[in-house]
């Protein structure tokens, strides 16, 4: 097969670096990737993009971390690079504390960060209601500029980048060979997906540039990310709430629990309220399915249903669906040339 | 009671602060003022990043470590008051480095979070094979110089935009103490030929994606003669210059290109910064800080001055400990004329 003519839905951090995987690993491969929405109205951009993984129940532990060390690595050499401005890319360093020990006090992902440590008690005494804490350095992906530099890199490579809202996957058929489901919370409509949910997460966007570093509650419930422009103040964990609108008495609430966190936030200027709906699952479908309807096939690649966790395994993910679609190409050549016999 | 202070920079405000804050109640006639021909944001201090770290090495100079724990310790206990963010004081976290092995220096256990550094973060540094991490604090005196101005203000202490030319000056205008607060014109006051200054040059660059200071060693050149880059809560700073002996408060281009370059390298990302502003300053340098009490002959009076000044590139570091210090030396001076204690009934 000539050139696979290949349809990425999706323009967040897993369509887009999706895209560039294929575009990487399938040099002879046309990609296109098709969004109703880019940054910065992507759920991504509400994120504050930090690289500390989400657990997921349904995917054994040893795959979540090998997607989370590829990320880190991946974004640990740009981080490094004379691009890590533009890639929107930093390290950031921080405490991550708890009202009460936790049952595992290392997680999977200890050992792939920077220097993680359990805190001291010095520095435990700047968290009064925290008992215990663990130091860390890791990285952050700000978006806007992480998205934009991606499409900046597809471009480059040839990929074409078009606005255009897919009601149904069928409406690719005639154009693509493959298409490449990255729609995140989309898929619940888009592929009737009842087992995505999304898990609603207001955050605010401050200005408090003396922040320097993060400070998250092992309960993922309250944490002060810092970003180049910004510091990402969160949050809440909505299960099942589809609303976008924010909520004041939310705003009040994340805003006073990360300033009993860090107290000089109450100095923090220009506070913007935004929404994102995290694409929830009990495990990330990465995986290949052929749809069929009167005859036709369509080869898709899904790849969805990050929830909390899509920054921290994104490039991972990206490599195991490219891997896929190299899949889906061997099963149509095969098929194509058996159908000349 | 008199009292003038030289100088208005971190160490001649912070000690006005710490004398009145301690001696004002209990000596109601005292007056106190301020004398300086520079002011924020011209002093030296203003053109420091405000990290706070002291030397490698204290030399066997506990006294300095003491004082330099002294001032952590006040700045910590003032992280979560509402001040901090008008103080200018905000926590940092960063990296030291060096090309080889070095001794702990003797604030490993003041600064916060202590360790060494793992491989893998030196592979963000290729050229160094050793460091440490730590989190610091950070106090800028573009903010700190105004803060402790208001305070003084509010406690009613006159402030001289004035030259000052000699202790006698002082004396003769009725000034009973003066706290000699100078920095690296202190000689100009009194010979002191340990006094040096330590020239620094540092170029502002905006670059808010860096949010760990980053200081390099290089134990052959000497202290801040290796590349640092230290961001602010607007700025960040990048250094790595220290000429002993060097009068010279204008920028130098060859120190601009042997800043940029070694910075860039140590961070590529750099290139890509906005320049904003250069800056060129004295660093008060002397083998240890002048902390003392002199008393002087003023005609028929002994007039006494409290010398504060020599603090190199630490000043910011060691300031409260040694404004605390220069307290206890105002207080003893009261002791001796018994102004401690209620005034007596004139006879």
């Amino acid at each position: 097969m000539a050139a696979p003519k290949v349809a990425v839905v999706g323009a967040g951090v897993i369509g887009l670096s999706t895209a560039l995987c294929i575009a990487e690993t399938c040099p002879s491969c046309s990609v296109t990737v098709l969004s109703d929405q880019f940054s910065p109205n992507t759920t991504s951009d509400i994120a504050a993009g930090m690289l500390i993984p989400h657990t997921y129940p349904g995917t054994p532990i040893h795959v979540q971390k090998q997607w989370f060390t590829e990320t880190f690595t991946y974004l640990f050499a740009i981080s490094n690079s004379a691009e890590a401005s533009e890639a929107g890319i930093h390290l950031v360093s921080g405490w991550q504390v708890f009202k009460n020990t936790p049952e595992e006090e290392l997680p999977f992902w200890s050992d792939v960060v920077l220097g993680f440590r359990p805190m001291s008690e010095a520095e435990l005494q700047k968290f009064p209601q925290h008992r215990f804490g663990q130091a860390f350095t890791t990285l952050k992906c700000d978006c806007p500029p992480y998205l934009l530099w991606l499409e900046k890199r597809l471009k480059a490579t040839g990929v074409q980048i078009y606005t255009r809202k897919v009601a149904d996957l069928w409406e690719l058929h005639s154009e693509y060979n493959i298409v490449v489901n990255c729609t995140g919370i989309g898929a619940h409509q888009l592929v009737g997906d009842e087992k995505l949910f999304p898990i609603r997460g207001q955050v605010l966007k401050v200005h408090a540039p003396w922040v320097k570093n993060f400070i998250r509650d092992g309960d993922g419930l309250t944490y002060i990310y810092p970003g180049i422009h910004r510091v990402t103040l969160g949050g809440t964990r909505e299960k099942g709430s589809w609303s976008l609108s924010p909520n004041p008495g939310t705003t009040k609430d994340i805003f006073d629990r990360c300033c009993s966190l860090e107290p000089s936030l109450r100095g923090a200027q220009d506070i913007k309220v935004k929404v994102g709906l995290r694409p929830s699952r009990w495990c990330v479908r990465l995986q290949r399915e052929v749809l069929s309807q009167g005859g036709l096939k369509l080869p898709v690649v899904h790849n969805y249903g990050h929830g909390a966790g899509g920054f921290s395994v994104h490039r991972g993910t990206a490599k195991e669906a490219a891997h896929l679609v190299g899949e889906c190409i061997a099963a149509l050549q095969g098929s194509s040339s058996r159908a000349k016999l | 009671m008199r009292v003038a202070i030289i100088g208005a920079g971190v160490i001649g405000l912070s000690t006005a602060l710490c004398i009145h804050e301690q001696y004002h109640s209990l000596v109601p006639s005292l007056e106190m003022e301020v004398y300086a021909d520079r002011y924020t944001p011209h002093t030296t201090s203003d053109g420091a990043a405000g990290l706070w770290q002291p030397y490698l090495s204290d030399h066997g100079n506990l006294q300095e470590t003491l004082w330099n724990k002294e001032t952590f310790d006040y700045l910590l206990g003032h992280l979560g008051s509402p001040a901090a963010k008008e103080m200018g004081l905000f926590l940092i976290s960063g990296y030291n480095l060096f090309t080889q092995p070095v001794p702990e220096p003797p604030w490993k256990n003041i600064v916060l979070g202590f360790r060494n550094l793992t491989p893998k973060e030196l592979e963000l540094f290729p050229g160094y094979s050793y460091g440490w991490f730590n989190t610091a604090l950070m106090l800028e005196c573009r903010s700190y110089l105004p803060w402790l101005t208001n305070r003084l203000t509010q406690r009613g202490v006159k402030f001289f935009h004035k030259k000052v030319e000699s202790f006698q000056e002082m004396f003769a205008q009725g000034v009973d103490v003066v706290i000699n607060c100078t920095g690296v014109r202190a000689g100009e006051l009194q010979p002191d030929p340990e006094l040096q200054p330590g020239r620094g040059q540092v170029i502002k660059v905006l670059a808010p994606w860096v949010k760990h200071f980053i200081i390099t060693h290089d134990i052959e050149s000497g202290i801040y003669n290796s590349p640092y880059v230290i961001p602010g809560s607007e700025f960040t700073v990048l250094g790595g210059i220290y000429q002993h002996g060097n009068w010279n408060e204008e920028n130098s281009t060859q120190d601009h290109k042997t800043i940029w370059e070694n910075c860039c390298r140590l961070l590529p990302a750099l290139q890509k910064a906005k320049i904003v502003q250069e800056w060129s300053g004295l660093r008060p340098a002397r083998p240890w800080v002048r902390l003392e009490r002199e008393t002087v002959r003023h005609g028929h009076f002994q007039a006494e001055v409290i010398h504060n000044y020599g603090h190199g590139g630490f000043g910011i570091t060691i300031h409260w400990g040694c404004a605390m210090a220069a307290a206890r030396l105002f207080g003893s001076i009261l002791q001796e004329k018994k102004l401690a204690s209620p005034p007596q009934p004139r006879l």
